[in-house]
């Protein structure tokens, strides 16, 4: 069963390696990349079941609480397991990510390692 | 002298002066004014004299020519001249200073006057000739003797008049003198004092008006010079202080200010670095998980990993620095917290051949903080004196104690002015006998990026964030250190929550 993996990020470095690393540790993957908040208010992502969204807390034209909670507020994705990222690590940050309705929070730049670990977790959860 | 006891001594001289000149007045004038009265009264009586005797010569004329002329007009001056001298010496028995020496003028006259009468009752009857003869063997006498003790009463008491206007003068003189006398002392005095006020007055005062113009024009270096002890040497004490702490207050809010700009900018760079560094990181890792560690490239492949993980922890320091203040505070144990940080540091010690002594007070007051912000402060001293130690080992002191009152760290920075706080407070020294800080580093040591490790083992930041930590906290950090060498002591400074409730002489005082 295809694994869909919904990704919430503008930057391409961070994009690509995020791609990587799924595709090269995760069985049967499929990744779709939104970049900002144009093209997540477009709603295209409503369209799909997730197994997990992985998300940038700071893109243009969004922030990413106001993701997280559109996310958590459509019937469809409601429950996904979604994990935050952030470039700018604070305990403010994280309190809110975790609020908006994250499930896990992760700081840039992180470890294969680490990122494999949460993501694993979050699809066996 | 101080400008109250100036101000007292002037009001007792002022005093003194009055009571000295009123004094003179009261005893001295009763004095001046009586002896005045006494020669006025002697003048009245030399006048009451001389008008007898002008009488008393006016009636003997008269007399005579009415017996030699037989003119009644002669008769009538005598009589007129009579009634004057009569007057006369009514108002003489009236004066009561006048009675003393009048009986003998009184029979005097009273015989003249019988006498008289008879000679006038012979010459009108027309017995002339032995009115004539009368006048020459009774009366003439008679007057002559009167005229005599006239004279010679005239004479005593002008020279009575005399003398007592001569007392009266002399006694007004030595009054007036003795007044200007007075006065003059008074006024020279008067002149030394108000002068001696005036200058200690006015001439801190000038230097106190221009003191306050250089303070006003930003000069804080100024320094308002009042060697005395009074209030304007106190209050120049105070000026002084209050430039030192303004000096050092603007020179903390220019610190503050380049830290919250350096922050600003750290905070950005960091998290622009972020981004890239996800992808240099994640792609080696991804690479180092397909290759093969036999493979050369495994070894090229880690040290780039390694090299990711330093700028890693580059831009963790940037954004710690920058990372805006956490308000969670809670109550810290700070011995707690220290044996937890040496425990992270055990192996470090270990390594570096570091004797670790320990002085903790069995006591200590808990304070208000964050404890992962503590720890890191914490963290980063003991990590700085490892570093320092990491050559030949040497030996980490760590003390705690509780302190009352009198923070002095700012002293202990050059140039910064002693400042003291009232309260309880939490210390701890962290010593080393590594290698030290030159005099010319003491003063950068705490400037974000500022680092003497070499390239790639330090941000620079360490101490910088860990005093916005400690100030964020409300205590602070200093150092000292006797130079290259020689090891150095870094002083944490906490304050205690609340009251500690420890008695003021039962704690130890910052040395």
């Amino acid at each position: 069963m295809t694994i869909n993996v919904l990704l919430i990020e503008d930057d391409p470095d961070v994009t690509e390696t995020i791609i990587s690393v799924l595709q090269n540790f995760i069985e049967d993957v499929e990744i779709e990349n939104i970049i900002d908040g144009k093209g997540f208010r477009q709603g295209l992502w409503r369209n799909k079941e997730w197994a997990l969204v992985v998300l940038d807390i700071m893109m243009p034209g969004i922030t990413g609480f106001e993701v997280c909670e559109q996310i958590r507020h459509f019937p469809g994705t409601k429950n996904v397991p979604i994990l935050a990222l952030t470039g700018y690590d604070t305990v403010q940050n994280e309190n809110r990510i975790m609020a908006s309705g994250a499930s896990r929070y992760l700081a840039k730049p992180f470890e294969i390692n680490d990122f494999l670990r949460e993501t694993k977790a979050l699809l066996k959860g | 002298m101080s400008i109250r006891k100036r101000l007292i001594v002037f009001l007792f001289f002022i005093a003194t002066i009055v009571t000295m000149m009123g004094g003179l007045l009261i005893l001295g004038a009763p004095i001046f004014v009586n002896a005045f009265r006494d020669s006025l009264a002697a003048m009245e009586s030399l006048s009451y004299i001389r008008e007898l005797k002008s009488h008393v010569s006016r009636q003997k004329t008269s007399i005579n020519r009415f017996i030699l002329l037989d003119d009644n007009q002669e008769l009538l001056s005598f009589e007129e001249a009579t009634a004057l001298t009569n007057r006369v010496m009514q108002d003489i028995s009236n004066d009561k200073n006048a009675k003393a020496w009048i009986t003998d003028l009184k029979s005097y006259v009273s015989d003249a006057h019988r006498i008289s009468s008879q000679i006038i009752t012979l010459c009108k009857r027309g017995d002339k000739q032995r009115a004539i003869d009368e006048a020459t063997s009774q009366l003439f006498p008679k007057f002559s003797k009167l005229t005599d003790s006239i004279l010679a009463l005239e004479n005593k008491k002008s020279a009575e008049a005399q003398a007592k206007y001569k007392t009266a003068k002399a006694l007004g003189e030595k009054t007036g003198t003795t007044v200007f006398g007075v006065f003059a002392f008074a006024l020279i005095m008067g002149i030394f004092v108000v002068r001696s006020l005036y200058a200690s007055l006015m001439k801190p005062l000038e230097k106190l008006r221009k003191g306050t113009e250089e303070f006003g024009r930003g000069h804080w270096d100024h320094k308002i010079e009042i060697p005395s002890n009074n209030e304007f040497g106190l209050l120049a004490n105070s000026f002084n202080h209050m430039a030192e702490n303004v000096k050092s207050l603007q020179q903390q809010a220019i610190h503050m200010d380049r830290m919250s700009a350096v922050g600003q900018l750290a905070g950005g760079v960091a998290h622009e670095l972020n981004n890239p560094l996800t992808g240099v990181l994640g792609q080696t890792q991804i690479l180092l998980a397909k290759t093969n560690q036999a493979d050369p490239v495994f070894h090229q492949l880690k040290k780039i990993e390694q090299a990711a993980l330093r700028c890693k922890k580059i831009v963790r320091g940037l954004l710690d620095f920058s990372r805006p203040s956490q308000t969670k505070f809670e109550d810290v144990d700070m011995s707690n917290l220290l044996e937890s940080t040496i425990d992270l540091c055990e192996a470090d010690l270990k390594s570096a051949k570091i004797t670790l002594v320990k002085k903790f007070s069995s006591a200590l007051p808990k304070v208000e903080g964050n404890p992962s912000e503590l720890q890191q402060v914490i963290l980063n001293l003991l990590g700085n004196a490892i570093h320092s130690m990491s050559r030949g080992g040497g030996t980490l002191t760590l003390e705690t104690f509780a302190a009352y009152k009198k923070l002095v760290f700012a002293d202990r920075r050059k140039g910064s002015p002693p400042q003291e706080v009232q309260g309880d407070w939490v210390q701890i020294i962290v010593k080393d006998t590594g290698v030290g800080i030159s005099k010319e580093h003491l003063n950068h040591i705490f400037e974000p990026f500022f680092t003497t490790k070499e390239i790639g083992k330090g941000t620079g930041l360490g101490l910088s964030v860990s005093v916005g930590i400690a100030r964020k906290h409300g205590g602070d950090i200093s150092v000292e250190s006797q130079g290259l060498n020689k090891g150095a002591i870094f002083f944490l400074i906490l304050p205690v929550k609340g009251n500690s409730g420890y008695p003021p002489g039962g704690l130890k005082q910052i040395p």
